[in-house]
């Protein structure tokens, strides 16, 4: 992007403005001269996020940088989720991730230029406690999905990345480091980052 | 077969890893309960080939898994040993394939394995021991072009079976999980056809980028998994990830 330029500022989608992380990227970017659009549509609704992209796109621009939402936490110990929530569980996890991605990687194709950051679960990684096995495995795919994806988008000049969200913090970290990616992160393809923040989690088993 | 020895319950074991996991297990001393999606010949033969029990269900049907699961344990008694293996997946750029049909890898890999390790739970919790083995794939962790679907099916199976391990460890059922590398499977024959290539090369493009020279068998990733539901596997292997796969490596984060 261009520093202090004159033209129309890029755009960011920042998804999830539930919670800390997603004020805390929406705020980082627009720090560093994104224009970033609110986004009210529910994800895991295939049809609204289309429609709210579109008309993004329609009357700010061109989205140049997608940063996925969080997902619903999930406490509940092993056999404690009957399946009706275990299925609502991973929509807000994968099907908001992958219904924003459809939605928004055509345009980005199209101009053959972008970023997707998705955002992970702490709890998808080992070392976290409580174990929290449902949201581990809800959250856990979006690892395998942006790591494939990106190795698919790569050469059409998309760059896909991960950043895992600690479980506790301002969300400074995150946004951090996804500003690092849309600025300086041109040779990350299919990464996971971890941040670390506050005193709750340590890396590795 | 022998009435001593411990249950073993193996999905998608109709072809490929599974039927070789349950023929090494036959041989071990397990009683296996060989579970296919349908009743249909290939399930027959390898149940006359091992002398296991037939446990045909859907693993995306939440209902006939529960039903099958109540049925092997009322027959044969409670499941010691299950592994995870039944999998869909078809190869293709996530934007090209039908929405309705990328979900259906999730379904079955990751939602139907969840519920039926649900079921299975509570008698290892009871009988304060138990071995579970997920076959999540090398794919889950690196990732790989054109199958965004299946990667993200294996990847949120091996976060499961971290956090598994760790709540379970302690009330002696140990949670492992294998990731195996390109297997020389059935399943070779449906990526050669979605990439329109001969089977041939196929298996020379897969060899080409691993250090072993040649793609694995489905009895090895069977000797890995009856390791790890042994007793002394089991123990030693609780909450990890293990890569038979011939050494290929990319980024492992």
């Amino acid at each position: 992007m261009s520093e202090g330029g004159t033209g129309a500022r890029p755009v960011a989608l920042v998804i999830g403005a539930a919670g800390m992380v997603g004020p805390a990227i929406a705020r980082r970017l627009a720090a560093a001269g994104y224009s970033v659009a609110p986004l009210t549509a529910d994800a895991a609704d295939g049809g609204s996020i289309a429609d709210a992209v579109h008309g993004v796109a329609a009357e700010i621009g061109p989205i140049e940088v997608l940063v996925t939402g969080l997902g619903e936490a999930a406490p509940a110990e092993f056999t404690g989720l009957d399946g009706a929530r275990w299925t609502q569980l991973l929509n807000s996890h994968l099907r908001a991730v992958t219904n924003a991605c459809r939605a928004v990687l055509p345009g980005m194709v199209a101009a053959h230029r972008g970023m997707v950051v998705t955002l992970v679960p702490r709890a998808a990684l080992p070392g976290g406690a409580p174990s929290r096995p449902y949201e581990a495995a809800a959250g856990g795919t979006i690892i395998g999905f942006t790591k494939s994806l990106a190795v698919e988008m790569a050469p059409q000049g998309i760059r896909v990345n991960c950043v895992v969200a600690p479980s506790t913090g301002t969300g400074d970290a995150v946004a951090d480091t996804v500003a690092f990616l849309a600025q300086e992160g041109d040779f990350y393809v299919g990464q996971v980052f971890t941040p670390v923040e506050g005193e709750g989690d340590k890396h590795g088993s | 077969m022998d009435r001593e020895g411990p249950v073993a319950l193996v999905t998608g074991a109709g072809q490929g890893i599974g039927r070789a996991v349950v023929e090494r297990l036959a041989r071990d001393g397990y009683r296996v309960a060989i579970n296919a999606r349908v009743d249909d010949g290939r399930l027959r033969e390898v149940v006359a080939a091992t002398g296991g029990f037939p446990a045909p269900g859907d693993i995306a049907d939440e209902r006939a898994i529960g039903a099958m699961v109540d049925e092997v344990q009322a027959r044969l008694g409670p499941v010691e040993v299950l592994v995870a293996n039944a999998a869909r997946m078809w190869m293709a750029p996530f934007l090209e394939l039908p929405v309705e049909q990328w979900w259906q890898q999730l379904d079955v890999n990751l939602t139907g394995h969840l519920h039926l390790i649900e079921r299975v739970v509570p008698g290892m919790v009871t009988a304060g021991r138990g071995r579970i083995v997920i076959v999540a794939s090398y794919w889950g962790v690196v990732g790989w072009e054109n199958a965004t679907g299946y990667a993200a099916s294996k990847s949120g199976l091996i976060a499961l079976g971290h956090t598994l391990a760790a709540e379970l460890g302690p009330q002696g059922v140990s949670v492992s999980v294998v990731a195996p590398g390109v297997i020389d499977t059935p399943q070779l024959e449906v990526d050669a056809r979605d990439a329109g290539k001969p089977l041939a090369e196929m298996h020379a493009i897969y060899a080409a980028g691993i250090p072993a020279g040649r793609i694995g068998r489905a009895d090895e990733i069977a000797a890995t998994i009856a390791f790890l539901a042994s007793p002394d596997g089991g123990r030693a292997y609780n909450g990890q990830v293990l890569h038979p796969n011939g050494g290929e490596i990319r980024c492992m984060t």
